[in-house]
């Protein structure tokens, strides 16, 4: 059963429609991605779906709730980490806990189990100008998922990697797939790279034109997917062929 | 290594400028270049400094205390009006040339008016010192607040989080840089407040006794009192350097 439907959603500004008749769903321990070009409406319907702006038509369906124009009841991560800087790392991460209104030190309490598992061990006191690159998006994949276990348990993603340099990028993959089954996420994520989409989703919704619309669904095929070296076979080129011609 | 070296030269080079300018000054007024009663030595200025230390900070105590009720009180209000000029953009188009034409008023016209009105106590000075003082702080503040991260705003509000827990927990920490800036410049602003609304009325403070001893034309003493002043501002906006990195440990780096 779909967790997440996106029911023919359409957004207009000044007149002109930005995103029109979107219709997507997440279901269970699914990673979807979004795929288009810059500008295409892509983080307008992040927007939507975060409940941050309200479509002209169309729901927002979580589980069997409408929560269209509700915020607070998807997490959502950004391009930029968007740690604050003067907050140390187990404060960013325990922060969804304290915007619910847990107590500063039940909220540390609560988020330090899960630095292990996200490969943030003794990052608790650091503030986020003393890690890398790589250690800051894991810190704030961690604040997203805190944030996801009081909700609905779905992560919405957009362009997570994209500041990352390529060998970071590919070791960031590993490590989110590894999450992915390790803690059952279902998510749903903005790219515009490519490779990116099929390297890392079950499914992918293609969006193309003025004003965006969802042009092809791809299902990756899991057994293929977990081939060695995946990127560097023929059914990753031929995925990445016909994505290239559809958009 | 050579970056330590590189900061203590840093360090030293404005006091071997004051050094010189000190051994220049004591020249021209030892050879009897400009007379003793138009400037004094250095060397008759400390010994006033030493001499007269008991009562110096005697004084210094009056017009510290002022500077103090000022500043806490400027600053209350200089945060209460950063925030309501960034709840409101109604209040901000109100209130924000108010504020500017406050400070074009010059200090020395309004505080005897201000003894006119509250008498030669503690109040017209505490009431000049929050007048010069609320602005930097308040004008700070609000830069600080609109600083914030729009992005940031925006992943609040998908968590949920309310107006005021925007404020608490992006806003008002992420200003907490400006509002150090800005508090560096209305201490000193604090320290010259209270020495002017002294020269004007009073009863004790450094000010006062600028006044005493200006009228009799002990310039050496006068000198005294203008060092003095200088040194207890460096030595606040000193003081509020050392708070800065305390309350900002992710700043050092």
């Amino acid at each position: 059963m779909a967790k997440l439907v996106v029911e023919n959603v359409t957004i207009a500004y000044e007149n002109k429609n930005v995103v029109e008749d979107i219709s997507i769903n997440v279901s269970e321990n699914e990673v979807v991605s979004l795929l288009g070009v810059s500008g295409v409406g892509k983080t307008t319907l992040f927007n939507i779906i975060a409940g941050l702006l309200k479509p002209d038509t169309g729901k927002i369906i979580l589980g069997d709730e409408d929560i269209t124009g509700t915020s607070g009841r998807l997490s959502y991560m950004l391009q930029k980490d968007l740690l604050l800087p003067y907050r140390t790392i187990e404060d960013n991460v325990s922060l969804p806990l304290r915007i619910k209104g847990m107590k500063k030190k039940e909220a540390r309490e609560r988020v330090q189990g899960y630095f292990a598992v996200f490969g943030l061990e003794n990052t608790q006191k650091l503030y986020p100008h003393q890690l890398s690159g790589g250690m800051k998006q894991r810190a704030a994949l961690l604040r997203t998922y805190i944030f996801s276990r009081n909700v609905k348990e779905i992560i919405l993603l957009d362009e997570p990697f994209s500041a990352l340099d390529e060998l970071t990028k590919k070791e960031m993959y590993d490590w989110y797939l590894e999450m992915v089954k390790k803690l059952n996420l279902s998510t749903l994520f903005i790219t515009h790279s490519i490779d990116e989409a099929i390297l890392l989703s079950d499914r992918i919704y293609l969006m193309s034109g003025v004003p965006g619309r969802i042009v092809e669904e791809i299902v990756i095929d899991k057994t293929e997917k977990e081939a060695p070296d995946f990127e560097l076979t023929e059914e990753f080129l031929a995925y990445k062929k016909r994505i290239i011609n559809c958009l | 290594m050579k970056r330590k070296l590189q900061n203590t030269t840093n360090k030293l080079i404005p006091l071997v400028v004051i050094l010189v300018l000190l051994i220049i000054w004591q020249g021209v007024s030892s050879f009897g270049l400009i007379p003793k009663y138009m400037l004094p030595a250095p060397s008759d200025i400390g010994k006033v400094l030493v001499g007269d230390f008991p009562l110096l900070m005697e004084n210094a105590k009056v017009t510290i205390l002022e500077a103090f009720i000022g500043l806490v009180l400027g600053i209350a209000a200089g945060f209460i009006m950063a925030v309501l000029m960034d709840c409101s953009q109604f209040i901000y188009n109100a209130l924000y040339p108010l504020m500017v034409i406050t400070q074009t008023i010059p200090t020395v016209a309004i505080a005897p008016l201000l003894v006119l009105w509250f008498g030669y106590g503690i109040a017209p000075k505490v009431i000049l010192i929050v007048i010069v003082t609320f602005f930097p702080i308040a004008v700070s503040l609000l830069e600080g607040f609109r600083m914030a991260d729009s992005d940031m705003i925006r992943l609040m509000k998908t968590m949920g989080a309310s107006k005021i827990q925007i404020f608490i927990f992006v806003k008002l920490p992420g200003s907490i840089g400006q509002f150090f800036a800005s508090l560096k410049i209305a201490i000193s602003y604090a320290i010259v407040g209270a020495v002017i609304s002294e020269w004007l009325g009073g009863f004790s403070g450094l000010g006062v006794y600028m006044t005493k001893v200006r009228k009799a034309y002990s310039f050496d003493k006068m000198f005294a009192v203008i060092f003095w002043v200088s040194a207890i501002s460096l030595i606040l906006i000193k003081c509020v350097g050392v708070l800065q990195k305390k309350c900002m440990p992710w700043e050092e780096k």
